[in-house]
C-alpha cells in the first residue's frame, strides 16, 4: 500500500481521518473473533416478550399468555492497546402457558375448569388430561357422534397446554480478546444456570486480515455441555408414560426429577470481503454436533394405542402419553450470508441475511432478513424485516397410533424409534417485522427501543404435516441504553467540573463524598444539562429462626398462632430479596435535577413444613420441598430533588409508579389454583406512591457526616389484588472517613418503621403460613452499616455495605433477618 | 448440504478476494459509518436470537450468539 507523506496541515487531517476509518476496518470480522480491540462500553437492556392466545379449539385457555422478561447487563472494556475484555450478564424470568403435547381434539386433552359465576357454572381454563378412550375407524382416526348421532370422523389436533410457573435463569458471558502477531484471537467462556439446567460453554476463535484489510478470515469453534435435571409437571404424573426413562428419574417426595447430559459442539469457517468503497459480503460456514440427551422432558407424545380393527371396522383407542424420544445425535451444517450497502444518500445502509441449515434429523431451515439503517441527525431508525420457513423433523407427528392394544407393558418395538410433538420441529414458516429507534445524545449516551412483531403460520412451511393448531403470534419489545465511556472520557464530564471544583485535575481521585452503598435519592449535583447513570443491587436476606420480636418460636406455637384463626402449615426458611434500581439523573436547573429509576425485582423463597401442621385437605395446595421463585420489572420512580448550590441539604419528592405486579401466582397443581403469591414475592406495591427524603451532607475535617430520612407514604386506594402494602419511614445518620487517597469506608445506622399490609388478598392465596398474613407484615428495625467506596477514574464511585441487624421488632410473627449488603455505581456524563 | 454446493460455495467466495475492487484506505469512509457494521443493532440481536432459537428449529444466528444455556421457555 502506497502511504502518502505530505506535511500540510490539510494532508495531516485528511490522513488522520482516513487511518481512523482503516483502523475500523478490522473490525469487520464475525461474530466471537471480533477485533482484539474492544470499545470502553456499557449498555443495558430490558426486554418483554408476550406470547398471544393460543388455540384449544373451543375451550378457553384460561392460564395466562407466555411472558418473559429478561434484563441484560453487557459492555466491553479496552486492556492496554491489543486486548479486549466482554462481558455480559442476563436474566430472564419467564410464566405462562406452555404446549407439552399435542393430541387428537376429539380426546378433550385440555379438560374446562369450571367455577361458580354470578352467570352459573363456566368454563375458567383448562386443564392438561391426556389419557382418554375414543372410537377410532380403521384407520386409526378419531370418531365422533354430530348432532344426528352419527359417527364422522374428526382428525383435527390441538396443543395441550400447562403452565409453566415463574422460573428464573442467570447466565453469564466472559470473553478475552487479544492479537496475536498478525492474527486476532478471543476466548470466551459462559455459564448459565437455571432450577432445571446448568449449562457452561467455552469458545475460541482466531481471525487475520489480508489484502490489505480488505479481506478477513476467521475460524471459531465452540464446546458447550448441559445439566438438565428436571422436576416432571406434578400434574402430568399421573398419565404420563415414562417406564422408558427409569433411569434417568429419580423420585423425591413429591415428584420425579429427570437427569440427563448433554453436549454440544460447533466450528466456523468465516470470510468478510469488502466489494468495494460501499458494500461488503460476509459469508460463514459452520458445522456443529450435538450429543447425548436432546430431547425436552417436559414434552410428551400422545399414543393411540389400538389393537387392529377386523374387516374395516370400528375400535377402541386408548390415548397414553409418552415422553418424547428424539435422536442421541444431531450434525447439523448451516450457511451464512450477509451483504451489506451503504445508501446513496444521507449515511443510510441495507443489510440482507440469509440463512440456511439443514441437519441430520432432515430439517431445514432458511431465513432471509432485511434491515434498513437510516440515521437521521442524532436518531437512527432500522426497520426490520424476516421471513423463515423450515420443513418437519423426520421423527415430528402429532400424534401416533399404535397397532397394539394398550398395556402399561406395551411393545415399545411397535412404535418409531424417535418421536416428538414438539411443534417447533414441524414444518411452519414465520414473518416478523419491527423498528428500532435510537437517538444518540451528547457524551456518549445512546437510548434504544424497539419492538417487533412475530407470526408463525403452519402454511408458510416447507412440507410435511399440517401443525396449524400451533400457529401463533408473540410480541417482544426492548429498552436499551448505551453509555460509550471512551466518548465520555475522552469529552470531559460536567460532574467532574461540578464535583472537583477547586482541583485542577477532573479525574482526580479524592474528594468526593462516600454515600454508603445502600442509600438513595442521594447524588451528585452536575452542571446544568449533564446527565448521570447510577446502578444500586441491594441484596436482603432471611433466614434461621421465626420469632415474634421477643421470643424465638417453635413451630407448635406458629402452627396455632402464626394465622389468625386458622392452623399455620407451612413457613419460610429462608428468603432473598434482590433489587437492580437503574437511575437516569437529568440535571435540568442548577438547583434542579430530574431522576427516573426503573427498577428489576426477584425473588427467592425456600418453604418448610411445620411440625404438628393440620393434615392435608382436599383441593388444598401441594407443596414440595425446595422453593418458589419470582421476577419481573418492579415499580418504577420518578423524583425531582432541589439542593441550592451552597446548600447541604437536598430536599427529593417522587413518585413511585405501579409498574410492578401484584398478581404473580403458584402455577395450578393437582387442578388446584396456586393462588396469589405471598406478598414478599410480588415485584411491586400495585399503588402510587410518594416518596419524600431530605438529606443533609456536611464534614468535620477529614470526617464526612451526613443524615437523611426517607419514606414511602402509600396514599392511593388498595392495589388490584386487594391489599395495600404498608407506609414506610427511615432516618440513617453516617460517617465516613479515607482510608487511603482513594478509598474511605463508612460507618452508617439506620431505624425503619414499616407498616402492617391495609386490607388483605381479594383473589385466592393458598393461606400456607404466617408470610400469607398482612398482620404478620412489617415491624421497626434497627442495622449498622459497614461500608466501603472508591473513587475511580473519571468521576466514577464505587460502593460496597453490609448491614447488619441491631434490633428487629417485627409486627406478628416473622423470618429472622440475615442482613443486606448493596452495591451501588455511579457515573456522570 | 450437498458436499459440491458447498464446494463450489467457497470456491465463489474465495474468488471475491481477488475479484473485487482494492479500496484505497482514502476510500473507506462509506465502509467504517456505524450504519454499516457488521451488526448495526448489537444490543437487539441478542435478545431476538435467543427469542428464535426458543421458539424455531433453525440455528438462530452465529456461532457463540447464544453461549451455553437453555432458556426453553
Amino acid at each position: 500500500m502506497s502511504r502518502p507523506h505530505d506535511n500540510t496541515a490539510l494532508a495531516r487531517c485528511a490522513l488522520q481521518a482516513l487511518r481512523t476509518a482503516a483502523l475500523l476496518l478490522p473490525g469487520l470480522v464475525p461474530g466471537a473473533a471480533q477485533a482484539a480491540s474492544a470499545d470502553d462500553q456499557l449498555n443495558l437492556q430490558f426486554s418483554r416478550y408476550e406470547e398471544g392466545q393460543r388455540d384449544l379449539g373451543g375451550v378457553p385457555q384460561g392460564i395466562a399468555p407466555l411472558t418473559a422478561d429478561t434484563l441484560r447487563l453487557s459492555g466491553s472494556k479496552p486492556l492496554g492497546e491489543s486486548n479486549g475484555l466482554r462481558f455480559s450478564f442476563s436474566q430472564d424470568t419467564w410464566s405462562g402457558a406452555t404446549p407439552i403435547a399435542t393430541a387428537p381434539l376429539a380426546a378433550q386433552p385440555n379438560r374446562a375448569v369450571l367455577r361458580d359465576s354470578p352467570n352459573g357454572v363456566i368454563a375458567s381454563g383448562a386443564s392438561p388430561y391426556l389419557n382418554a378412550s375414543l372410537t377410532l375407524d380403521a384407520q386409526g382416526r378419531p370418531l365422533v357422534q354430530d348432532q344426528s348421532g352419527a359417527l364422522r370422523t374428526d382428525t383435527r389436533d390441538v396443543l395441550v397446554l400447562s403452565e409453566a410457573s415463574p422460573e428464573l435463569r442467570q447466565q453469564l458471558d466472559l470473553g478475552l480478546s487479544t492479537e496475536l502477531g498478525a492474527f486476532d484471537g478471543v476466548l470466551g467462556l459462559s455459564y448459565s444456570t437455571e432450577p432445571d439446567y446448568v449449562g457452561r460453554g467455552v469458545n475460541a476463535g482466531i481471525s487475520r486480515d489480508f489484502n490489505r484489510q480488505l479481506t478477513t478470515l476467521s475460524f471459531n469453534a465452540s464446546f458447550s455441555e448441559g445439566l438438565i435435571s428436571a422436576r416432571l409437571d406434578h400434574d402430568a404424573l399421573p398419565y404420563l408414560e415414562r417406564g422408558a426413562w427409569q433411569a434417568a428419574l429419580v423420585r423425591d417426595a413429591t415428584t420425579e426429577r429427570f437427569f440427563a447430559k448433554r453436549h454440544d459442539q460447533r466450528v466456523e469457517l468465516g470470510l468478510t470481503q469488502v466489494i468495494d468503497a460501499s458494500s461488503y459480503l460476509e459469508a460463514a460456514l459452520g458445522y456443529g454436533e450435538g450429543g447425548g440427551y436432546l430431547g425436552n422432558p417436559y414434552k410428551a407424545v400422545s399414543v393411540l394405542f389400538s389393537a387392529p380393527a377386523v374387516a374395516g371396522g370400528t375400535r377402541r383407542g386408548e390415548l397414553r402419553a409418552l415422553l418424547e424420544r428424539r435422536p442421541d445425535t444431531q450434525q447439523q451444517a448451516q450457511l451464512d450470508l450477509h451483504y451489506a450497502r451503504a445508501l446513496p444518500f444521507a449515511d443510510g445502509a441495507l443489510h440482507l441475511n440469509y440463512q440456511y441449515s439443514q441437519d441430520s434429523w432432515d430439517l431445514r431451515a432458511h431465513s432471509m432478513e432485511l434491515r434498513w439503517v437510516q440515521p437521521l441527525g442524532a436518531w437512527t431508525f432500522t426497520p426490520h424485516l424476516r421471513g423463515y420457513a423450515q420443513s418437519e423433523a423426520e421423527f415430528y407427528t402429532a400424534h401416533l397410533v399404535s397397532d397394539q392394544a394398550w398395556r402399561r407393558d406395551y411393545d415399545a418395538a411397535l412404535l418409531p424409534a424417535h418421536y416428538s410433538s414438539d411443534h417447533r420441529l414441524a414444518s411452519f414458516g414465520s414473518v416478523n417485522g419491527g423498528l428500532t429507534v435510537s437517538r444518540r445524545f451528547t457524551n456518549g449516551v445512546r437510548l434504544e427501543g424497539s419492538v417487533g412483531l412475530y407470526r408463525r403460520r403452519a402454511d408458510w412451511g416447507r412440507g410435511g404435516d399440517d401443525s396449524s393448531f400451533a400457529d401463533f403470534r408473540f410480541t417482544q419489545f426492548n429498552l436499551g441504553l448505551q453509555l460509550d465511556l471512551a466518548a465520555r472520557s475522552a469529552n470531559g464530564t460536567a460532574m467532574n467540573a461540578m464535583h472537583h471544583a477547586g482541583h485542577e485535575d477532573g479525574d482526580t481521585h479524592q474528594a468526593m463524598p462516600l454515600v454508603p452503598a445502600g442509600l438513595s435519592f442521594v447524588h451528585a449535583r452536575h452542571a446544568p444539562g449533564a446527565l448521570a447513570f447510577g446502578y444500586q443491587v441491594r441484596n436482603q436476606r432471611q433466614g434461621g429462626q421465626l420469632h415474634d420480636g421477643d421470643h424465638t418460636l417453635d413451630d407448635a406455637t406458629v402452627v396455632a398462632q402464626g394465622c389468625g384463626d386458622a392452623l399455620c402449615r407451612f413457613a419460610p426458611a429462608s428468603m432473598a430479596m434482590q433489587m437492580h434500581m437503574f437511575m437516569l439523573t437529568y440535571q435540568w436547573r442548577e438547583n434542579l435535577s430530574l431522576m427516573l429509576m426503573p427498577q428489576y425485582m426477584s425473588m427467592d423463597m425456600d418453604l418448610r413444613p411445620l411440625a404438628g401442621r393440620p393434615p392435608p385437605q382436599l383441593g388444598e395446595h401441594v407443596h414440595g420441598p425446595g422453593g418458589h421463585h419470582t421476577g419481573s420489572i418492579g415499580d418504577t420512580v420518578v423524583a425531582a430533588t432541589w439542593q441550592p448550590p451552597t446548600s447541604p441539604w437536598q430536599w427529593t419528592l417522587g413518585l413511585s409508579l405501579p409498574t410492578g405486579s401484584v398478581d404473580l401466582e403458584y402455577r395450578r397443581q393437582n387442578r388446584v389454583d396456586g393462588g396469589l403469591m405471598h406478598f414478599d414475592m410480588q415485584s411491586g406495591s400495585g399503588t402510587w406512591d410518594l416518596l419524600p427524603a431530605l438529606t443533609w451532607q456536611g464534614g468535620a475535617g477529614a470526617w464526612q457526616l451526613g443524615a437523611q430520612v426517607n419514606g414511602v407514604a402509600r396514599f392511593g386506594q388498595r392495589n388490584d389484588s386487594g391489599y395495600r402494602l404498608g407506609d414506610r419511614w427511615q432516618a440513617s445518620a453516617w460517617t465516613a472517613h479515607p482510608v487511603t487517597s482513594w478509598l474511605a469506608g463508612s460507618l452508617r445506622l439506620t431505624h425503619t418503621w414499616q407498616g402492617t399490609v391495609d386490607g388483605d388478598f381479594s383473589a385466592y392465596n393458598a393461606r400456607l403460613g404466617p408470610m400469607d398474613y398482612p398482620f404478620n407484615q412489617g415491624g421497626r428495625y434497627t442495622d449498622l452499616g459497614l461500608g466501603l467506596g472508591m473513587n475511580l477514574p473519571g468521576g466514577q464511585q464505587l460502593a460496597l455495605e453490609w448491614e447488619e441487624p441491631l434490633q428487629d421488632d417485627p409486627h406478628g410473627i416473622q423470618l429472622e433477618r440475615v442482613g443486606q449488603w448493596s452495591l451501588s455505581w455511579h457515573l456522570g456524563f | 448440504m450437498k458436499r459440491p454446493m458447498s464446494l463450489l460455495l467457497l470456491l465463489a467466495l474465495a474468488s471475491l478476494a481477488t475479484s473485487c475492487a482494492q479500496v484505497q484506505p482514502w476510500e473507506r469512509g462509506v465502509l467504517a459509518r456505524d450504519s454499516m457494521a457488521l451488526d448495526p443493532t448489537p444490543l437487539q440481536s441478542p435478545l431476538r436470537e435467543h427469542v428464535y432459537q426458543s421458539r424455531e428449529a433453525g440455528p438462530a444466528g452465529r456461532l457463540g450468539a447464544s453461549g451455553a444455556g437453555c432458556g426453553c421457555y
